[in-house]
């Protein structure tokens, strides 16, 4: 009995001392991505970084009156149209490094000159107020500061949706390391208020679906706690974030009393399909009233139309640019190299095919529809003035990866199976190079510009940060630190089945 | 199998701590010597800007330098001239006594409009310019008081005056520490001087009419 104590307190504290090892992991890795581009390389910086300047009202050198009424005072080296005085000075020229930021004069760098480019509404205002705390005369260290405040953000979030999903923690864990690679990586540590979006987004579907399926009333209490805190810091931070809210909670919701069921048999009981379609209601409703392009006869009569282009194109490429391709990172002037999306390609297949075979039905039919969510609201993106760009739906893509991994953990746990050791290492490695891989080129193209080529990110570079380890250590810290952290994510995640 | 993890974990982080080692050892920065941005200062900000920096010490001392590519000096009458500071550059430069800390700050018209609350009764400074007509470069120590600051961006007048009997220009020689010989004015001449930097005693930031 003794014995069975002291096993059982050595798990425990091995398994804590793994997780406070991914823990760390994840952060260093999102610390060096936060490191690895200058500031305003961000998807829109313009807009976003004065919005957050102006967004504690007027205040002197950051934000003063101007004589419009429709516009205001904004340092010069945050306007976009300022050229080469402004900390945009690479923007649209992957070829020439950040360097020109070295060379703002004294003007750039103090004159306040006058803007219609900087939020008035209440969209991303919590964002950007929070933002405007850090603001300070140094720009860089401002910004800097804030990447920083996004990271601890998506950790104090997303830990409540890891805490409640108790035993699937692992599971989920793996969808997220899956998931995150490589636009995730790249919008967290950013001052763009999709950081918020999709940390908010999927920390909400997650807890939902943990609330339904957890037996234990601590994790349930923290699925709420979670969802609550999730919802509040989400609240208006993207103009379509009730709908991606109504989509992942609806995702979260079905999965979770799908996965609630399996736990019991590896059937399910049919008689609760008219509780489960009375709970997605709501959201089903909901997003068919807010999506008017999904109606059917609007998608045909948009084909018929002529934009079966945009139907061809755009939702493909939105996909694709989860896995580094096509859409970039979400700023014009940067894409990874086209060998990180073989990479990441090679790798999401083999997580959703070893997954699969233990997704129950139901957990495949939500995911489906997740998934062609994914196809679908690209389409009705573009067709709005606002265009597309992956980060958009990007917290549909995560709830569906996870919610499919958390229900496969279920099932797997019943046939006690293990994951061949040719399919984690196809993913571990695949997953591993490609963050590696974007990683690089993220700072290559920085440093350097990407005319330049070579494993080593300290020789020639022209731009770095004045203070901190150089670009080659950055590269190998965060390289090393998310491969360690999907190392042991991968370890955990089979082992646990084969004690089970 | 556990002394092969705890073998490969130690390997792994000898190798990681070595190439980092490397990495920094052979990476020559080029932003290191840069100097960062600050913003945009006004004269009444200048408290404030340093009063976040000074946590044990009771006061801060400042520099203030301006430069300008060519200026007029003529005499007007009652031992009063008139400085007339043209090309001048539209940032100076701001240090910290005692450190290297320097920020630029703007003039944009209004940087003046306290200079006589900060230096009440004028402000030692010395003229470090080329003279045009001797093409000697020398330093003028004078009094500056009362700048026009609706000259323009790039345009100043200050009223100047020599020092007195009783004042002296020696601790302000000292923190400077100018290259050239001193020379004076002179009453009832006009003279033209070209590269100039106009060095301005420091003022305290105890000074509680700043940043009010």
């Amino acid at each position: 009995m003794q014995s069975r104590v002291s096993e059982f307190r050595i798990k425990k504290l091995k398994s804590l001392v793994l997780g406070l090892l991914v823990v760390l992991g994840a952060m260093i890795t999102l610390g060096s991505w936060a490191l690895s581009s200058p500031p305003g390389s961000g998807p829109d910086d313009e807009y976003h970084l004065s919005s957050i300047w102006c967004s504690r009202g007027y205040r002197m050198q950051f934000c003063e009156k101007s004589t419009s009424i429709y516009e205001a005072k904004i340092p010069l080296q945050l306007h976009r149209n300022g050229g080469p005085r402004t900390i945009f000075c690479y923007a649209g020229d992957s070829k020439i490094s950040a360097s020109c930021i070295r060379g703002l004069d004294a003007e750039a760098v103090t004159k306040l000159e006058s803007s219609k480019r900087f939020n008035t509404s209440t969209i991303a205002s919590n964002f950007y107020k929070t933002n405007g705390f850090f603001v300070s005369p140094n720009v860089n260290g401002s910004i800097l500061t804030m990447r920083f405040l996004q990271i601890l953000i998506f950790f104090a979030l997303i830990s409540f949706a890891i805490y409640s999903s108790a035993e699937r923690k692992w599971a989920v864990l793996l969808a997220l390391f899956v998931g995150m690679v490589p636009v995730g990586l790249f919008i967290i540590p950013s001052t763009n208020p999709s950081s918020w979006a999709i940390v908010g987004v999927v920390s909400a579907g997650i807890c939902v679906m943990n609330f339904f399926i957890s037996s234990k009333r601590s994790h349930r209490v923290i699925a709420v706690i979670g969802f609550l805190m999730a919802v509040l810091l989400t609240r208006n931070v993207r103009a379509d974030i009730n709908i991606m809210l109504a989509i992942c909670v609806t995702l979260g919701l079905v999965s979770g009393f799908a996965i609630r069921e399996t736990d019991r048999s590896l059937k399910f009981d049919r008689a609760k399909l008219p509780k489960l379609a009375f709970l997605v209601a709501p959201g089903l409703l909901y997003i068919h009233l807010k999506v008017f392009s999904l109606y059917p006869w609007s998608v045909i009569n948009f084909i018929l139309g002529g934009s079966f282009f945009s139907f061809s194109n755009d939702s493909p490429q939105a996909f694709l640019g989860f896995l580094g391709g096509s859409i970039q990172l979400g700023s014009a002037d940067f894409a990874p190299t086209p060998v990180v999306l073989i990479l990441m390609s090679v790798g999401f297949v083999t997580f959703i095919v070893i997954t699969a075979k233990f997704v129950p039905l139901k957990v495949k039919i939500s995911s489906g529809f997740g998934a062609s969510l994914l196809f679908f609201l690209p389409y009705n993106f573009s067709l709005g003035a606002i265009g597309m760009a992956s980060r958009y739906i990007m917290a549909i893509y995560l709830v569906s990866l996870a919610t499919f991994s958390a229900s496969a953990f279920t099932s797997r746990r019943l046939t006690n199976f293990k994951f061949s050791k040719s399919s984690l290492l196809t993913i571990f490695l695949t997953i591993s190079l490609g963050q590696s891989l974007s990683l690089h080129q993220s700072i290559r193209r920085y440093v350097t510009g990407t005319n330049i080529s070579g494993w080593n990110l300290n020789k020639g570079a022209q731009w770095w940060w004045t203070h901190g380890p150089s670009p080659l250590s950055i590269w190998m810290i965060g390289s090393v630190a998310f491969s360690t952290a999907l190392f042991i994510v991968l370890l955990v995640t089979n082992s646990d089945r084969a004690a089970a | 199998m556990k002394r092969i993890w705890v073998a490969s974990a130690i390997s792994l982080v000898a190798v990681i701590s070595g190439a980092i080692f490397w990495a920094e050892k052979n990476f020559d920065n080029p932003t290191s010597q840069t100097q960062t941005s600050v913003g945009y200062w006004r004269v009444s900000d200048i408290k404030k800007l340093f009063d976040g920096q000074q946590k044990n010490s009771s006061s801060s001392e400042i520099k203030i330098s301006l430069t300008a590519g060519v200026v007029g000096i003529d005499y007007t009458v009652n031992g009063i001239f008139q400085m007339f500071m043209s090309d001048l550059s539209s940032f100076s430069t701001l240090t910290k006594v005692g450190s290297d800390e320097q920020m630029y700050f703007s003039h944009q018209g209004d940087l003046f409009d306290r200079w006589d609350d900060i230096y009440v009764g004028g402000s030692k400074a010395l003229i470090v310019a080329t003279n045009a007509d001797s093409g000697k470069s020398e330093v003028y120590p004078v009094v500056v008081y009362t700048p026009d600051f609706d000259s323009g961006t790039s345009e100043l007048v200050f009223f100047v005056r020599l020092l007195r009997d009783d004042e002296s220009a020696e601790k302000l020689i000292n923190l400077y520490q100018p290259k050239f010989p001193l020379a004076n004015l002179k009453y009832e001449e006009s003279i033209n001087l070209v590269s100039v930097e106009l060095w301005v005693e420091p003022f305290s930031t105890d000074n509680d009419q700043l940043g009010s």
